[in-house]
């Protein structure tokens, strides 16, 4: 039953349920007025959802303990849960950390800036050797730039820098 | 309807916007050619580019770009044997191997000729159709509305999945996103753990973006590094003989019949439909051992059928407010954005938005047909453009895109979230389409269901009391079972 772990649909079939109990349990904070205290209140379709989804979520895992039951121990996991290895996930994650802190940034250094230093740092990440790109980065970022502040009237965010 | 249809051609042939659907289309052929970039990314990133045009200018774009994208996935299927859009891999067998029999041209021209059939016959039927469904759409309630959103749900769900239960899954976690938010009702702050920025719930195009323009970014990191394949050099550009398209018509128009009803079905995308036309052109062939080595029914089917959705999809999109596929649920929210309600009562308030929609789908299609039949020696430079610049840029624009709407750093937080929320969901297999059209039919969907209470004073014998309903149900469970069966005996091709 070890296998269980390795199978991605256990897991999603846990956060789901997990996410079920979270939604049903908030809908209890939920204050009712006078007029709506009745079943038909803000409450009623979230439960209705919360409910659905912890039943979808417990057949899931249902199936999920059946298959590995009804398969050896020494079976491989099966499932894509190959897909979940450091080895794919790292430049994702690398990238995913890079718009975390672009996200804190932009308010900061604006736009032009920051994105240009996006755009570099993932070509940095996905180990691009061309220098053109490298110069291709600022000259997107101020295209899109123009674009959007002369064309579209719209501001993107300046920073303290103003642009 | 001829005369609106007339307004809506002139409406398009003028200077500012007939420009908008040559880029549209020829934006769309290039977006659907790279490999790895759907047409529902191209739609979702290219979208914000729109924020600023009338509604028709608008629609016409993102249409173009709709058309265009679902071609476009041909052309690295053909060239690279990668499709470019998930529609284009029914594709890859026979085109690739006339490719590597020099005769890149014939491919690429048959590919062109089909999806053009394919979106002229789903247009007209779009036309005929629509205004028809509009008129019985107009006895609906809100029983059968709100039945209406759980059939688009229970199909999308369990289509779009090898899954059922991920998908439905899918779908309820949409729904649960739907309610985040001020209670349509009450008025009562759900799911905003004090963040003003969430009362009036999430926008849809940043989370739309996020699930399906930063989320499929990440995902193309992954494999980022593999060495491109470099593009077949298009020797030869003789074109397909008037004969040979001759031969493959009846395919054709078989497969343009089946791709459009396909696409009616709310939920069920341009890939279904190239998979199913492909499988019945083979089935109903005197000499099906030839599919695969380059085959031109083999081209034909797949590309009509495909092409055939475009028109289906907006079918249930503008009769009924529910989005025929993904790309119908990005038009929706661009139509949301300038302020129109799409359903049936579209055709009676805002006529000149839907004629010319329909114009410009006429005209998108030709456009399609004329770029796909002489640009052919560009495609081979076009599937070359290197992955690393595009996905960098992608993201750029993402950002853009989710902060142009309404110049608030909070969208641009939702579409990052929702970004790395869509990565892992494509990771456990999970479908973002049924997220994507839950968040748009759950505010109906709820709203629907409690007024059909409040009118039968509580009880919910609106579902098996009224014709309609029934019918829903009836057609809801169909599918169900219908999906599970298939699915217990062949797997279903990703969601797209």
């Amino acid at each position: 039953m070890k296998n269980i772990l390795k199978k991605t649909d256990f897991w999603v079939g846990l956060i789901s349920l997990l996410l079920g109990i979270f939604v049903f349990s908030v809908t209890f904070t939920f204050k009712q007025t006078l007029i709506t205290d009745n079943f038909l209140g803000a409450t009623f379709f979230p439960r209705i959802i919360s409910v659905v989804m912890m039943l979808l979520s417990i057949a899931l895992l249902w199936s999920t303990f059946t298959a590995v039951k009804n398969s050896s121990e020494d079976e491989p996991a099966g499932d894509n849960s190959t897909a979940f290895t450091i080895e794919r996930m790292k430049r994702p994650f690398s990238v995913i950390f890079c718009l975390a802190v672009y996200y804190f940034l932009l308010r900061l250094s604006g736009f032009c800036i920051t994105s240009t230093l996006l755009f570099w740092a993932m070509l940095f990440i996905i180990k691009a050797e061309k220098k053109k790109f490298y110069v291709i980065a600022p000259v997107f970022v101020v295209i899109v730039y123009a674009v959007f502040r002369y064309l579209f009237l719209v501001q993107l965010p300046t920073g303290i820098v103003g642009f | 309807m001829f005369h609106l249809l007339m307004q809506g051609f002139q409406s398009v042939f003028t200077i500012q916007i007939f420009p908008l659907l040559v880029l549209g289309v020829a934006g769309g052929i290039i977006i659907g050619s790279l490999p790895g970039l759907t047409a529902t990314m191209g739609v979702a990133i290219l979208l914000p580019f729109t924020f600023g045009m009338s509604p028709t200018a608008a629609l016409v774009m993102l249409v173009g770009i709709y058309i265009g994208a679902i071609y476009g996935g041909s052309i690295a299927a053909i060239l690279l044997r990668t499709p470019g859009t998930p529609a284009a891999a029914a594709t890859v067998n026979d085109g690739n191997a006339l490719v590597r029999d020099g005769k890149a041209g014939v491919a690429l021209s048959m590919s062109a000729i089909a999806s053009f059939t394919g979106g002229l016959v789903s247009t007209i039927m779009l036309i005929t159709l629509s205004p028809l469904l509009a008129k019985f759409a107009l006895r609906f309630s809100a029983p059968e509305y709100f039945m209406l959103a759980i059939f688009g749900l229970t199909i999308i769900a369990s289509i779009s999945s090898n899954n059922i239960v991920k998908g439905f899954i899918g779908g309820f976690f949409g729904l649960f996103l739907a309610t985040i938010g001020m209670d349509p009702v009450t008025g009562f702050p759900r799911f905003t753990f004090g963040n003003i920025q969430m009362l009036n719930g999430l926008s849809i195009i940043p989370v739309l973006i996020g699930l399906f323009a930063v989320a499929e970014a990440l995902i193309q990191l992954e494999d980022i590094l593999k060495k491109q394949e470099s593009s077949s050099k298009v020797t030869n550009r003789k074109l397909v003989s008037f004969r040979d398209v001759l031969k493959v018509s009846p395919t054709m128009v078989k497969s343009a019949f089946m791709g459009t009803l396909i696409g009616c079905i709310p939920g069920a995308g341009a890939d279904i439909a190239a998979f199913i036309s492909y499988n019945e052109a083979k089935r109903s062939s005197k000499t099906p051992g030839k599919f695969g080595s380059g085959h031109l029914p083999g081209i034909a089917a797949p590309e009509a059928g495909n092409n055939g959705v475009t028109g289906g999809a907006l079918v249930p999109l503008l009769t009924l407010g529910v989005p025929g596929d993904a790309v119908a649920a990005i038009l929706l929210g661009a139509l949301i954005i300038q302020g129109i309600a799409p359903g049936p009562m579209l055709f009676e308030k805002n006529p000149e938005i839907v004629y010319g929609l329909f114009s410009s789908m006429l005209i998108g299609n030709i456009l399609m047909l004329v770029i796909g039949l002489t640009c052919i020696r560009f495609f081979s430079r076009i599937v070359d453009i290197p992955k690393k610049l595009i996905v960098p840029m992608i993201l750029i624009l993402s950002v853009v895109g989710s902060f142009a709407i309404n110049n608030n750093l909070f969208d641009v937080f939702v579409t990052l979230v929702f970004g790395v929320i869509g990565y892992f969901l494509v990771k456990a297999e999970i479908p973002q389409s049924p997220i994507v059209l839950a968040l748009i039919l759950g505010p109906m969907a709820e709203s629907n269901l409690r007024k059909s209470i409040l009118m039968y004073e509580g009880s919910w014998s609106f579902l098996y009391t009224r014709p309609i309903t029934i019918a829903f149900i009836v057609l809801s469970v169909f599918s169900l079972v219908t999906s599970m069966r298939m699915k217990k005996s062949s797997p279903s091709p990703a969601d797209g």
